[in-house]
């Protein structure tokens, strides 16, 4: 008569029916939660999936330490190749390229606002550059050994250590990935807080109930299993929610984004959400509802006992 | 069925039962009588191990209660129904579900459950109102309910804790006819009741507390 090997699966089927009809009961007050639980999870979300977009749109050459060679006006062709030889034989240069001064003045007229300035110039000002790839740190003393001899180089007119916005912008992001983790890793464990707030609410509620259960000889796995079905369909559904935040969160961060870099005169691919942005909140979301429910479920209860 | 071994049941320095000695044999029914504050419904939870005596021991079956384990415990209230004089009954549940309630407990077969349901709810004379809601059901209706609920699982000992004490006569009769019938099925039935012309109305074994002290056994 007592339900046998399809018992268990049954009683897992009842146990998500009563979860939605506690839900049903008060669905205002759940709503409320999952959308919390769903800002909450978006946030971080949101933030690095921005962070990442600014990363990947920042040129790997513009953060690698490097060199600026400006070659003077009546040095040859010849003289400009040779030169680049010399640096392509060091050991702590990683890359060479030689700008010359006619691809030099088209970038600048490509630049927002330049295009007119640029066409004003009867001859082209700019002078042909050697662009180095250095291993090294930008205020170290072998950089520092490399501007020098360089500069005393009858061919070159100007050295130029590149350290500029980018790189800063590198460490920044840096930065701001870890903070990012460390508000995720935060926010997990303050959804988890009110997962367990809102089920322990739920639980006193249902005292007299879980009472009259003991009593006619319901296990507690038997009572607590629906309130942790319960955490674990706000907690689906908070991450569902999330994931569409992310979403939409990427298109409208990146958009600006790629806008801003295009400033820059650099590449400016839109980055948006990755499948692995949007499954995260989801996994997280529904593992932390269902622990947040079980802690809940698990601490005692006066008519438990 | 039910066997009391000199139980002594102490809160602090109150004592509520005082050694305590009875037995019951299975398909018998007494009654459980006594002022409040006798003892009744502390002997009443001792027997579904709401209580545990500080002294003495208490049998059902094979059970020994104080020796029960966790998991034990469960099974062994599936063996065992309890009416209260406030049938307890969940107002946002139907009848039917409240009835149902200690067969999904006890994890039976959900096919099993309607005929189970529909049986006790026909006992009580009540099928007519399967889909209300308690608050939908007069006082004795509600009992009666409940009565339904402690009895659908076909349990071995049925308690009873004042059942009648919210009704009037004519329907603390159809009451106790109800847990007669029980007793006529085998199960063995211990109502405590302080109704004395209710008791006196019955054959019926008499177990009577004083003070926490068994007075009368027969």
């Amino acid at each position: 008569m007592l339900g046998s090997k399809h018992g268990g699966a049954i009683a897992h089927v009842e146990a998500s029916r009563e979860a939605v009809r506690r839900l049903a009961n008060d669905p205002l007050r759940h709503t409320v939660g999952v959308l919390v639980m769903a800002l909450m999870l978006a946030l971080p979300g949101v933030a690095w999936v921005a962070l990442r977009a600014l990363d990947v749109m920042l040129p790997v050459e513009a953060t690698t330490p490097g060199v600026s060679i400006f070659v003077g006006q009546d040095v040859s062709e010849e003289d400009i190749s040779a030169l680049a030889d010399e640096m392509v034989d060091r050991s702590d240069v990683l890359a060479v390229e030689i700008v010359g001064r006619d691809q030099g003045l088209q970038a600048l007229s490509q630049l927002a606002g330049l295009g007119d300035l640029v066409g004003a110039f009867e001859t082209n000002p700019l002078p042909d550059v050697v662009r180095l790839a250095i291993d090294a740190l930008p205020g170290s003393e072998q950089m520092q050994a490399l501007s020098l001899s360089l500069e005393s180089d009858p061919r070159v007119e100007f050295v130029r250590i590149d350290q500029g916005l980018s790189n800063e912008m590198r460490n920044a992001l840096v930065l701001g990935q870890r903070l990012v983790l460390i508000l995720g890793a935060m926010v997990l464990a303050a959804i988890v807080l009110v997962v367990t707030g809102a089920t322990r609410i739920e639980v006193t509620r249902a005292r007299a109930e879980l009472a009259l259960v003991d009593l006619v000889g319901g296990t507690q796995r038997y009572a607590r299993r629906p309130f942790v079905y319960m955490g674990l369909v706000q907690g689906l559904a908070g991450g569902l929610l999330a994931s569409a935040f992310v979403y939409g969160g990427a298109i409208l961060v990146g958009q600006p984004l790629s806008r801003l870099l295009t400033l820059y005169g650099e590449s400016a691919a839109l980055v948006g959400a990755t499948p692995v942005d949007l499954v995260v909140p989801v996994v997280c979301g529904t593992l932390l509802g269902g622990l947040g429910a079980r802690i809940a479920a698990r601490l005692p209860t006066v008519a438990w006992t | 069925m039910i066997s009391f071994e000199n139980v002594t049941k102490r809160y602090g320095t109150r004592i509520a039962l005082d050694e305590v000695s009875f037995s019951l044999d299975a398909g018998e029914m007494a009654f459980l009588v006594g002022h409040s504050g006798a003892g009744k419904s502390t002997l009443l939870r001792h027997l579904v191990c709401l209580e545990a005596p500080s002294e003495g021991r208490v049998m059902v079956g094979n059970f020994d209660l104080r020796r029960l384990s966790a998991s034990q415990l469960p099974m062994f209230r599936r063996k065992v129904g309890v009416v209260f004089q406030d049938p307890q009954l969940l107002p946002d549940r139907t009848v039917y579900e409240n009835v149902a309630l200690p067969l999904k407990a006890a994890g039976f077969d959900r096919k099993v459950i309607p005929g189970r349901v529909n049986a006790a709810l026909e006992q009580v004379e009540l099928s007519h109102v399967v889909d209300a809601l308690p608050g939908e059901l007069s006082s004795g209706q509600r009992q009666r309910v409940g009565i339904a609920r402690a009895v659908v699982h076909k349990p071995a000992l049925l308690l009873a804790d004042e059942p009648t004490g919210n009704l009037d006569p004519e329907l603390s009769k159809k009451i106790m006819k109800l847990f007669t019938q029980f007793r006529n099925h085998g199960v063995t039935v211990l109502i405590a009741t302080h109704e004395q012309a209710l008791v006196e109305a019955q054959p019926f074994r008499v177990l009577r507390l004083d003070q926490g002290r068994l007075v009368e056994s027969g």
